[in-house]
C-alpha cells in the first residue's frame, strides 16, 4: 500500500516535468518496460539487490535507459530509485504514470472481457456503451473468456461494468428465489 | 395436487420474458491485504463508513476505516475465500439485518441468519444495524415497571421499561441467571425478549436455549449468538443486530427487553478489531472510541412518547469484573452510561446469598418512578434496615454484649436477608413479593427461627394461591390503604398461626 502511494508521488513529479508532446513516446517506453519487466522479473530484483555492486547496478540501469526514447528521464528515475533502494516499485510507478497520462487526455484504461471474438460493429457498440457510462475515451485491453457466456465485463481501476449473460442469469436466479420465498 | 409441465413452462416463459437484461455498474476496489478477519482494499473512493462491501465467494464485509490510501474492512465470513488482488464491490447500502415477528423463537447469528436448524426466516423487513438513537422529543420518562420476578431487584432496584440497568459482577456470581429469570418472568406480560450472547461458549448458549424452551419462554424470545469461536467482527456486530431487532418491536408500540451478555467481551472484540485496523491504542489498549461504542448502543434503549406508540426497549447490559474491581475502564464506562447498576458480589454469592445482590452498591436511578405504588410503600424501610444490619453485623463481630435494640435490629436484618434469597428459575409475582416483604418489615418473622423462614414463606405463597387470588390482583393496582394493610396483617397472622 505504501509502495502505491510512493509510486503515485513519483508519477506526479514526472508528469509535471515532462512536456505534453513527449507523452506518446513516454507511453511507448512504458509499454516496452512493462513487457520486459514482466518477462524477466529477476531483473528488477537484482537491480535492487545489495548483492551486486552499486556502480554495476547503476550502469545496468543506464544501459536499459539508453535503449528507450526518453533516455534522460528514465536514467534519472532509475538512478534515484536505485540510490533510495526502491527499484522494486518501478512497475507501480509505470502504471501510475500511464494512468496519469491517460487521465490528462480524458482517457482511461479498461480491461474488457468478452465471451468470444465479435465483429467490428458489435465492438463499436460495446465501446459506445462503456464510453457513455465512463464519460471518457477508453484504451482497451481485450480478453476473451467463454465463461461469461455472452455480453461483456469492463473493469477500470475503480469501476466494474458487468453486462455479461452469466451475471444476468445469476440475477434471474436470485429474482426467482426471492419470489419463491 | 397435480402440476402440469405446460403450466411450469408457461410460468417460466413469462418470468423470462418479463426479465430485463441489465448492466450492473459497481464501484470496486482491489484487496491488497487480508487476514485475521480484516481486509484492506485499495480504491472505492466514495465508500461510506459502515457500508456493506461484497467480496468474492459471497463473503460480506463492512467498511470501518476510511484512510487516505485504503479502506479497512471487517469481514463477516470466511477470510480464506478472499485473496490478495480480488475485486471488492461497493453495495451502497449500510449493513442490514432481518427484523420482525418471524424471528421469535429463533436463534440467529450476528447477520440475522438462522443457526437453529429450523429453516429459513421469512422476514418482511430489513433494518440497518447502525442507527442513531432517538432524540429527546421522541422520548418520555420511564414510568412503567419491568418486573424481573426477583424480590431484591423489584423491591430495592426497580427497573422501568425503557431503562438501561447494568448487571455487574465477577465470573460465576449469577449475572446471566438474573437475566434468564427476568426473561422467564415475562411469560404472561407483553414484553418481547432478546438475548444477545457475545463471546460465550456454544454449550452455554445451548443450555440457555434449553432452559427457555422448558419454561416456555422461547415463544416470546429471540437469541442472537456470536460465540467465542466466531470472528471478532461478528462478535462486535451482535449487540447492534439485537438492538435493531428490539427497536422494530419498540417502534411498533410494543415492549422489548434486550440483554447484552456481555459487553466486556464485546469491548475486547472491538479492541481486537481496532488493533488489527491499526487504530491507536489507548488505556488498557482499548481504542479511543470504546466509550462511544457502548454509549451509542445503549442510548438506543428508550421509552417512546405516546404519539409514537409508547413502545419501549429496556436494556440489561452485563459486565464481568475481575476480582470485584468495578473501577476498571470498561465497568466505569458502562456504569456512567446506564441508569443504574445491579452489583453482584462474589463474597455474598459464596456465603449463600443468592441472588448475590449488594444492596449498598446497587442503584436504580430512574426505576423508582416506575415502581408500583404498593411495592414502594412496603420497601421504604427495607433499604435502611438492610444498611443498618450490614453495619451492625460487622460491629457485632467484635463483642458479644449487645443491647436489646441492637439484637432486635440484627434479628430483623437476618430475616430480611433470608427472605431476599431466591432460587434460580423461580421468579415471583409482584403481589407475593409485596406480602413477604411486608411480613418481614412488620416484624412477623422476628419470632421465627431463621431456618423456618423459608417454610413460612412457602406457606404464605400457597395460602395466597389458594385463597387470595383476587386480593393479589388488587394489590398490584393501587396504593396501600389502611384497610389493605389490615387485610395483609390478617393474612400474615393466618400463616403464622400454623407455626
Amino acid at each position: 500500500m505504501r509502495n502505491k502511494l510512493v509510486a503515485q508521488r513519483y508519477a506526479r513529479a514526472l508528469i509535471l516535468n515532462i512536456p505534453e508532446d513527449k507523452f506518446n513516446s513516454l507511453l511507448a517506453d512504458i509499454e516496452a518496460m512493462k513487457q520486459a519487466f514482466i518477462k524477466d522479473p529477476e531483473y528488477v530484483k537484482s537491480i535492487n539487490s545489495f548483492l551486486f555492486p552499486f556502480r554495476k547496478r547503476l550502469n545496468l540501469a543506464k544501459e536499459v535507459a539508453s535503449k528507450l526514447n526518453n533516455e534522460s528521464v528514465w536514467g534519472s528515475l532509475f538512478q534515484i530509485l536505485i540510490k533510495k533502494h526502491r527499484f522494486t516499485i518501478i512497475m507501480d510507478v509505470l502504471l501510475e504514470l500511464e494512468n496519469s497520462i491517460l487521465e490528462s487526455r480524458n482517457q482511461t484504461k479498461v480491461s474488457l472481457k468478452i465471451a468470444h471474438e465479435h465483429s467490428d460493429l458489435i465492438m463499436k457498440d460495446i465501446i459506445k456503451v462503456i464510453k457513455n457510462i465512463l464519460k471518457k475515451d477508453v484504451v482497451l485491453d481485450i480478453v476473451v473468456d467463454p465463461e461469461i457466456i455472452g455480453g461483456f465485463i469492463a473493469q477500470t481501476e475503480s469501476l466494474l461494468i458487468d453486462g455479461s449473460v452469466k451475471n444476468n442469469l445469476i440475477r434471474l436466479t436470485k429474482v426467482r428465489l426471492k419470489n419463491n420465498k | 395436487m397435480k402440476i402440469q409441465p405446460d403450466e411450469i413452462s408457461s410460468i417460466l416463459k413469462e418470468k423470462i420474458n418479463s426479465f430485463k437484461f441489465e448492466i450492473d455498474i459497481a464501484e470496486t476496489g482491489k484487496v491488497v491485504q487480508v487476514g485475521d478477519g480484516i481486509a484492506r482494499v485499495y480504491g472505492m473512493e466514495n465508500v461510506m463508513a459502515g457500508e456493506m462491501i461484497e467480496f468474492p465467494g459471497s463473503v460480506v464485509g463492512m467498511a470501518l476505516n476510511l484512510e487516505e490510501d485504503n479502506v479497512g474492512c471487517i469481514i463477516f465470513g470466511e477470510t480464506r475465500k478472499i485473496k490478495e488482488g480480488d475485486i471488492a464491490r461497493r453495495t451502497k447500502r449500510i449493513l442490514q439485518v432481518p427484523v420482525g415477528e418471524s424471528l421469535l423463537g429463533r436463534v440467529v447469528n450476528s447477520l440475522g441468519q438462522p443457526i437453529d436448524g429450523k429453516g429459513v426466516i421469512k422476514a418482511k423487513e430489513h433494518h440497518p444495524v447502525e442507527r442513531k438513537a432517538l432524540g429527546v422529543i421522541q422520548r418520555q420518562p420511564v414510568k412503567e415497571p419491568l418486573q424481573t420476578g426477583l424480590k431484591s431487584i423489584d423491591s430495592m432496584i426497580p427497573i422501568g421499561r425503557g431503562q438501561r440497568e447494568l448487571i455487574i459482577g465477577d465470573r460465576q456470581t449469577g449475572k446471566t441467571a438474573i437475566a434468564i429469570d427476568t426473561i422467564i418472568n415475562q411469560k404472561d406480560s407483553d414484553v418481547i425478549c432478546i438475548y444477545v450472547a457475545i463471546g460465550q461458549k456454544k454449550s452455554s448458549v445451548a443450555k440457555i436455549v434449553k432452559i427457555l424452551e422448558n419454561y416456555g419462554a422461547m415463544d416470546y424470545s429471540i437469541i442472537v449468538m456470536a460465540s467465542a469461536s466466531e470472528s471478532a467482527s461478528l462478535r462486535y456486530l451482535a449487540p447492534y443486530t439485537g438492538c435493531t431487532i428490539g427497536e422494530y418491536f419498540r417502534d411498533k408500540g410494543e415492549h422489548a427487553l434486550i440483554i447484552y451478555d456481555d459487553l466486556s467481551k464485546h469491548a475486547v472484540s472491538y479492541r481486537e478489531l481496532s488493533l488489527l485496523l491499526r487504530r491507536p491504542p489507548g488505556r488498557e489498549a482499548y481504542p479511543g472510541d470504546v466509550f462511544y461504542l457502548h454509549s451509542r448502543l445503549l442510548e438506543r434503549a428508550s421509552k417512546l412518547n405516546d404519539e409514537l406508540g409508547g413502545g419501549s426497549l429496556t436494556a440489561l447490559p452485563i459486565i464481568e469484573t475481575q476480582a470485584d474491581d468495578i473501577t476498571a475502564y470498561i465497568p466505569t464506562n458502562v456504569i456512567s452510561i446506564t441508569d443504574g447498576q445491579i452489583y453482584l458480589g462474589s463474597r455474598l454469592f459464596y456465603s449463600g446469598i443468592r441472588p448475590a445482590i449488594n444492596a449498598g452498591l446497587s442503584v436504580s436511578r430512574v426505576g423508582g418512578n416506575a415502581q408500583i405504588k404498593a411495592m414502594k410503600n412496603v420497601t421504604g424501610q427495607l433499604r435502611v434496615d438492610l444498611a443498618q444490619y450490614a453495619e451492625l453485623e460487622a460491629f457485632s463481630k467484635f463483642g458479644s454484649d449487645l443491647d436489646k435494640a441492637t439484637q432486635a435490629q440484627l434479628r430483623r436484618g437476618e430475616r430480611l436477608m433470608e427472605i431476599l434469597k431466591q432460587d434460580q428459575y423461580s421468579p415471583l409475582p409482584v403481589a407475593k413479593q409485596i406480602l413477604i416483604i411486608f411480613m418481614a418489615n412488620e416484624g412477623y418473622l422476628d419470632k421465627i427461627e431463621i431456618e423456618d423462614v423459608k417454610k413460612v414463606e412457602e406457606e404464605l405463597y400457597s395460602t395466597l394461591d389458594s385463597e387470595y387470588k383476587e386480593f393479589m390482583k388488587s394489590l398490584t393496582k393501587e396504593k396501600l390503604t389502611d384497610e389493605t394493610k389490615d387485610a395483609m396483617r390478617k393474612i400474615c397472622e393466618k400463616v403464622l398461626s400454623k407455626f
